[in-house]
């Protein structure tokens, strides 16, 4: 008995592109000659770390520079090779852990198949490249060895685990950021040292930072500043890098701004349900700008995802900014007058904002944490409505979350005892 | 650490997912109602249904977890509308708090994807009048179960998680001020589901006097009089090598396996009845038990597993086969050729799993080179080193740092 189930990527218009592709391939006559790993350019952007006698180095290569390494187009199939090197001066052999970099990596040569539809012509030389070119798994004293994990597709920022064990109780751990060329991301364009004047910014203590946080506007606004919408429930404090890595470790991605490239992203994967994890977000306004940030975690199909968005308030607490947000969690679309079609939004918007605290902690990226006042409660049979007329019930406070690019054990986590949420 | 349920693990149970003919017939029976002005929506009371029977129950200091989950028949009771179907999976949970400080449950603990109550509803609210969609929000809102524990209180209901086949596997995990953190894990069986294993007489399978009984010194010589290929159902052809041996109790295997990840095999399945298990025998008879993990979006790894005639100090030895199977044309799945990589895999899994109490590297079989290998699959070639990974599973939880490797053969490089 044949399991007959119709490849996912003949459905909709993502067949047109790699069919082109590929018919364009066959007239060549499919001479199959990657280039060299050596002279590729995307080493230059290598990072490196170190921990004892052990040193891993990482590079994620880009679309075209896969094409040129391997030959098909990868990343249309969901494919990021991340190339590595580990170089072990110890006394013993270490045992590499590919699933701890990503949990979904292919096989090098399931990576070659899915660039091949017909099995009867299976391009040896391309299957072999791909075996080839896999990395190591164990690296014995006094080695160095390189080659390429092949992970699912992550655009904007690669981070990963590079997870090594040594003899007992032994075991590395490299944490890895790695930009990718290709997007185009919004607080890219983001001036920080420009947004306030240096003049105008101020330091508080908790109990001045409690009450500026309870007088921050309940709600974003629209362009014009007159009907208020979704409720600003949460606080983050740290560094831009503070919150740029924690929220990356936590499985958020980073969001595109709107250009062409992005529209039309946006416009297949709404109407087809596909995931563009990148997808541009409306702007909403707090002091009388659009977000500077935008941040946005998928699941199945673009109609179902959370996103947040931050805004930089001219307050520093102990030195750290601190960022004024909103999140919700979309739950699918809906029909609407003002905007034709919207995501539809979980009312309880105190779940989404209690769902990303978990989320960061469990992702060892939070190390406070507290509520404060704000919001204004809105109950459950006397909701109130968002800028697109969906409505939300909430108890009316803001979560304050202190981010951290280091890691922080979820044991570690402080609370402090400003307000407590209750559920309503 | 990964645990059961989390990335990797939630792309599952396909049987689950709507069918498009089914799709079909339901968006034109919805449209019908709607031009009749829409469903009502009659869930039948909590204690009418029977499923907190089963229960189990885990405590620890002041803390007391229940735990069920409703079949698929049940749920559709409990909640007017067939869950299951569009993938979701209820989780029935009652948590009482006997100490002094408010405690947190972390639904992510359970299922990181997990569907807020409301976002169940709406994924349902076709076919039904505004009037039940209104009730259906309230009702799955306050039929979720509560995020904070009182000192003294107790509080039950439901987490709405991602449906998977078979046994539900998953942690509890509880948060309190005094920086004590609970996780009681989970095995739960769901009805309508029975494992394949669970049909097979392993105390019938040997008469005592076939068993072999070893201890830990005779263990790697005793190994050499077991098989190292299946066959096919006639015995002969050498197929694929063992490339998997389990040492351990039958109850701790099937834990470690649940923890790591691993989901069973419905008895009399599509899988388990797939020509490729029709194809592998040993000791003349097909696998006792069928386990797989999802990996991408279409391919899966496959564990075959038999029961030896062999004991190690009273342990049973368990022989193993593990392949990649991946999508070909038309979405037939075709065996990854790498062998050794789905045995990697399987280690992997287990090691962060926290599943792998001991392990370790047995020259085998001749080693396949990959220049030797047929790399298409249309023969189903494989290449190997030609080792076997001998594990020790761990019922209970092991640190990815006390795992004991044995000194057996050192594998060569790959």
């Amino acid at each position: 008995m044949l399991q007959i189930r119709w490849p996912l990527h003949l459905t909709g218009v993502r067949v047109l592109g790699p069919c082109l592709v590929l018919l364009a391939l066959a007239g060549c006559a499919g001479d199959y000659s990657p280039a060299p790993v050596d002279q590729a350019a995307f080493l230059e952007r290598k990072q490196v770390q170190q921990d004892g006698a052990v040193t891993v180095a990482a590079a994620v290569p880009s679309a075209g520079e896969t094409r040129q390494l391997f030959g098909g187009s990868l990343y249309n199939r969901g494919v990021q090779p991340v190339w590595l090197e580990i170089e072990n001066r110890g006394a013993a052999s270490l045992t590499f852990l590919p699933l701890g970099l990503d949990a979904v990596y292919f096989t090098p040569i399931e990576a070659a198949v899915l660039q091949q539809r017909d099995p009867e012509k299976l391009n040896t030389k391309m299957n072999l490249h791909f075996f080839e070119s896999g990395m190591a798994v164990v690296v014995y004293p006094g080695e160095t060895r390189s080659g390429f994990v092949f992970t699912g597709l992550d655009e904007g920022t690669k981070a990963f685990n590079v997870d090594l064990v040594g003899q007992k109780d032994e075991h590395y751990r490299f944490t890895f950021f790695v930009p990718v060329p290709g997007l185009r991301i919004d607080h890219h364009n983001v001036d920080w040292d420009t947004l306030y004047a240096a003049d105008a910014w101020v330091d508080y203590s908790g109990a001045e930072l409690k009450r500026y946080l309870e007088t921050l506007p309940c709600c974003v606004s629209d362009r014009d500043s007159r009907d208020p919408g979704d409720p600003l429930n949460i606080v983050v404090i740290g560094d831009p890098a503070d919150v740029y890595y924690a929220f990356i470790r936590a499985g958020w991605d980073e969001t595109e701004t709107v250009y062409r490239g992005s529209a039309i992203k946006t416009a297949i994967s709404f109407l087809f349900g596909g995931a563009y994890r990148y997808s541009p977000v409306s702007s909403l306004y707090v002091f009388g700008r659009a977000q500077d940030v935008a941040l946005q975690k998928a699941r199945d199909t673009i109609h179902e995802r959370n996103h947040l968005r931050l805004w930089l308030t001219p307050v520093r607490y102990k030195g750290k900014p601190v960022w004024i947000g909103q999140i919700s969690r979309d739950i699918g679309v809906r029909f609407t007058t003002k905007t034709i079609v919207t995501h539809k939004i979980d009312p309880d918007v105190d779940e989404t904002r209690e769902f990303l605290l978990e989320n960061l902690a469990y992702a060892q990226s939070l190390a406070r944490f507290g509520y404060v006042a704000g919001v204004g409660p809105a109950a459950i049979d006397d909701p109130r409505g968002n800028l697109t007329g969906d409505p939300y019930f909430t108890d009316g406070y803001r979560v304050v979350l202190w981010v951290s690019s280091q890691p922080v054990d979820i044991a570690e986590i402080e609370l402090i005892p400003w307000a407590t949420a209750d559920e309503d | 650490m990964p645990l059961p349920g989390q990335a990797g693990d939630a792309v599952s149970a396909p049987e689950y997912r709507w069918r498009p003919f089914r799709r079909l017939v339901v968006a034109v029976t919805c449209f019908g109602l709607a031009a009749c002005g829409g469903n009502s929506f009659r869930p039948e009371p909590l204690e009418s249904v029977d499923f907190q029977s089963r229960a189990q129950t885990r405590s620890e200091g002041d803390l007391a977890v229940r735990a069920a989950v409703p079949g698929p028949d049940e749920t559709l009771r409990l909640f007017g509308v067939p869950l299951y179907e569009r993938g979701v999976q209820p989780v029935w949970l009652e948590v009482e708090n006997r100490g002094p400080v408010r405690v947190r449950l972390a639904p992510t603990g359970i299922d990181p994807d997990y569907f807020s109550p409301v976002e169940v509803a709406y994924i349902h609210r076709g076919g039904f009048s505004g009037q039940a969609r209104a009730a259906m929000e309230s009702y799955y809102h306050d039929a979720a179960m509560a995020r904070f524990i009182e000192p003294g209180g107790k509080e039950s209901g439901f987490v709405f998680t991602n449906a998977r086949l078979g046994t539900k596997a998953f942690n509890v995990d509880l948060f309190g001020a005094d920086k004590h953190d609970y996780s009681f894990t989970f095995f739960i069986d769901v009805p309508g589901f029975i494992p394949d294993h669970a049909e097979v007489d392993f105390a019938g399978l040997y008469t005592e006097d076939r068993i072999t009984d070893l201890d830990e010194a005779g263990l790697r010589a005793g190994l050499e009089n077991l098989p190292r290929f299946t066959t096919d159902a006639a015995g002969n052809a050498p197929s694929e090598p063992v490339n998997v041996i389990f040492i351990g109790h039958g109850s701790d295997l099937r834990a470690a396996l649940l923890r790591s990840g691993w989901q069973e095999t419905a008895a009399k399945s599509e899988l388990s009845e797939s020509p490729a298990s029709e194809s592998r025998y040993l000791f003349g008879r097909r696998a006792d038990a069928l386990l797989r993990k999802a990996r991408g979006k279409n391919d899966r790894n496959e564990l075959a597993i038999w029961l030896a005639p062999m004991r190690v100090d009273g342990r049973p030895v368990w022989l193993a086969q593990v392949i990649h199977r991946l999508p070909g044309l038309f979405g037939i799945l075709s065996q990854d050729p790498d062998i050794d990589e789905a045995q990697y895999y399987l280690l992997q899994s287990l090691w962060y799993g926290q599943s792998l109490a001991q392990m370790a590297w047995r020259a085998a079989v001749e080693p396949v080179p990959v220049s030797e290998s047929v790399l298409g699959f249309k023969y189903n070639g494989y290449f190997t080193l030609g080792y076997q990974l001998v594990i020790w599973p761990s019922g209970d939880p092991v640190s990815l740092l006390e795992v004991v490797r044995l000194r057996w053969d050192r594998v060569m490089k790959r």
